[in-house]
């Protein structure tokens, strides 16, 4: 493990209002973390605050209380252009629902990140086409979302976050929907990607994975349980 | 690069989302239709009833009461008179007897609307002259004669139909590209031939078979415009009420200095033609009005769908930001997609409208869309789908990119 820090959270909360008066702590004082080319998994049951916590290292939403530094920088004073420039180029999603674009081909889904970037259309094809390469998907290129199976759009996710060649890369329940060999199919490939320098944090409930991990972090009810 | 990456790749994937594409295709050529259809209608209003918006129009009393010379000089004294406006062009429509069963009509072909018995609707097939040596004749005419033989072959005349006018080594050919409906002109009989050519060909005529261009022909008519200070933009170059006092006056100054003096300009008809000022500025108020419910509705409808469409595509846009996309590349992708369906359906409503025309008035011409007011139409299309676009995209891309944890 890499001795520089490429995030670090420090005292996270996260509260939602929940009606009128009930205030939900989603997250609860969580400090953490994280560094080149380590794969930390984030266990815990459901509603424990994996996926909320996610929504806060990669910028998609802010913490009520707490600091996340990248760069030297507290993201959670960014604006919201500063947010969006991070989760272009700096961090990469992997869903647990895959969440392509119906409407977009395989390729194009992969493509799709880099479409408002300057990359020369030659290029951005290039690329896409090699991670296909990668993920074992050449031959499905021309296909929708619709066309392929769960593990094929996976993989396309994956495809999808990689070709931005992020520092960090999120994913939510990446085996969720997926039959256990395909999963351990996608993590093999997540592995790799960590291995040549990329951070991979993975939120799950599925133990069976412990296995690829650098570093786990249990959370249950918003909290911390250990490292 | 991106920007237009986006834009084309956005304008590409419009049309693949067949569900989206067609009802909102469908709309925009309803709405493109609809509104093209009154544009073009006002268009051919305003065109059609240019000598009654603006002008006086005088008639010869009766065949023969006004000879070429005559009017040559009204024409002059017109254009001389201390009127107190300007006139606009002065346009001397003359005929020419040739025998007794021939008779040629001449008018300008750059104004043809000038001529009392002429405009874009009254062509029942064919096309109206657009070229120097074509011709219009009214429905029922009779082909009697070969110019060069004298043989009498009877045949209604048919567009395309070619008649050579002859004498020595010179010749003049005209071909018949439409046929006009003759109740507008009471004078046609059948088993006359009657022709309706440009000045230019009905000269070239005269000239052939000797005559003088102003001593052997008659006046029929001619139209007095008063120049109207406007646009120059046909739809929108409405005459203001001096325009129509001016009219008022024209009319007044003809009737008392010029139609009384039928030694010296020929007989006209006692009274100049002016138009009912009243009820065209009604028929207009009325069209706008409709025009404008138009917009209005059409406006509202694209809101609405718009929402609907947007709503639906709340998972995308959360994609495209967790993906980093700004809040401006994803509204210039939502922009370019309805764009291009508003484009789309435009041309099929537009082209719907106008084969739909066409094969009603068996393709006449004056059912074709005038360029203007297409190139308006789509302004009015354009205006009702973008700002519309803007607002609902812009409320939409409020969604935040945790829908997308939500909704799991």
């Amino acid at each position: 493990m890499s001795a520089e820090k490429l995030l670090i959270a420090k005292n996270l909360v996260k509260i939602y209002k929940r009606g009128r008066s009930e205030n939900i702590r989603a997250i609860d004082n969580v400090s953490l973390e994280i560094h080149p080319a380590e794969m930390v998994f984030l266990y815990g049951p459901s509603g424990s605050g994996k996926s909320t916590l996610l929504q806060l290292l990669s910028g998609m939403d802010k913490p009520t209380e707490g600091t996340i530094e990248y760069k030297n920088e507290d993201i959670t004073q960014w604006d919201d252009k500063q947010l969006t420039k991070y989760r272009m180029t700096e961090v990469g999603f992997v869903f647990q629902s895959w969440e392509l674009i119906d409407h977009l081909t395989a390729l194009e889904n992969v493509e799709s990140p880099l479409y408002p970037t300057k990359t020369p259309s030659g290029e951005l094809k290039t690329k896409a086409i090699q991670l296909l390469r990668k993920m074992e998907l050449l031959d499905r290129e021309e296909h929708y979302p619709k066309e392929l199976s769960g593990g094929e759009q996976q993989r396309v996710s994956l495809a999808r976050a990689l070709i931005k060649e992020p520092k960090i890369i999120f994913a939510d329940e990446p085996t969720g929907n997926l039959d256990s060999e395909t999963g351990e199919m996608i993590m093999r490939m997540l592995k790799i990607v960590c291995r040549q320098g990329t951070a991979v944090i993975i939120a799950t409930h599925n133990e069976t994975l412990r296995k690829y991990a650098d570093r786990t972090i249990k959370l249950f009810d918003g909290k911390m349980a250990r490292k | 690069m991106g920007f237009l990456r986006i834009i084309s790749r956005s304008s590409k994937f419009a049309v693949r989302v067949k569900k989206r594409f067609i009802p909102l295709l469908l709309i925009y050529a309803l709405i493109a239709g609809f509104v093209g259809a009154l544009v073009d209608n006002l268009d051919t209003y305003q065109t059609s009833d240019y000598l009654d918006q603006r002008g006086v129009y005088i008639e010869q009393a009766r065949d023969f009461a006004v000879t070429g010379t005559q009017g040559a000089t009204l024409l002059s004294d017109l254009n001389s008179a201390q009127l107190g406006f300007s006139l606009d062009k002065v346009q001397v429509f003359k005929y020419a007897v040739l025998d007794s069963q021939l008779r040629i009509y001449s008018f300008d072909l750059s104004r043809p609307w000038l001529h009392p018995s002429l405009n874009p609707d009254i062509v029942v097939s064919g096309s109206f002259p657009d070229k120097v040596n074509e011709a219009l004749v009214p429905r029922g005419d009779i082909q009697q004669r070969n110019s060069t033989t004298g043989v009498i072959i009877e045949s209604t005349i048919a567009v395309n139909s070619k008649f050579t006018f002859t004498k020595g080594t010179d010749a003049v050919t005209i071909k018949v590209s439409g046929i006009m409906d003759p109740s507008d002109y009471a004078g046609s009989e059948n088993n006359d031939l009657w022709f309706f050519v440009p000045d230019e060909t009905f000269n070239s005529i005269i000239n052939l078979y000797g005559m003088d261009v102003e001593t052997d022909t008659f006046v029929h008519s001619m139209a007095i415009p008063v120049a109207v200070t406007g646009s120059g933009i046909p739809l929108f170059d409405i005459p203001s009420n001096k325009d129509y006092t001016n009219v008022a006056s024209l009319e007044t100054s003809i009737q008392q200095d010029f139609l009384p003096n039928s030694a010296q300009y020929g007989e006209f008809n006692a009274n100049a033609k002016t138009s009912g000022l009243d009820v065209k500025e009604k028929n207009r108020a009325q069209a706008l009005t409709i025009l404008m419910l138009a917009v209005g509705g059409g406006a509202v409808f694209v809101l609405i769908f718009g929402g609907i469409i947007t709503r639906f595509r709340k998972r995308e846009i959360a994609i495209l930001k967790a993906m980093g996309y700004s809040r401006g590349t994803i509204q210039t992708s939502l922009i370019t997609e309805i764009f291009t369906d508003a484009l789309v359906g435009f041309l099929v409503g537009m082209g719907g409208i106008q084969i739909a025309l066409l094969y009603m008035s068996n393709f006449a011409q004056s059912s074709q869309f005038r360029l203007l007011s297409v190139l308006i139409s789509f302004l009015i299309v354009v205006l009702i789908s973008l700002p519309g676009t803007v607002l609902v995209t812009w409320r939409s891309l409020g969604v935040s990119p945790m829908t997308i944890f939500r909704d799991k």
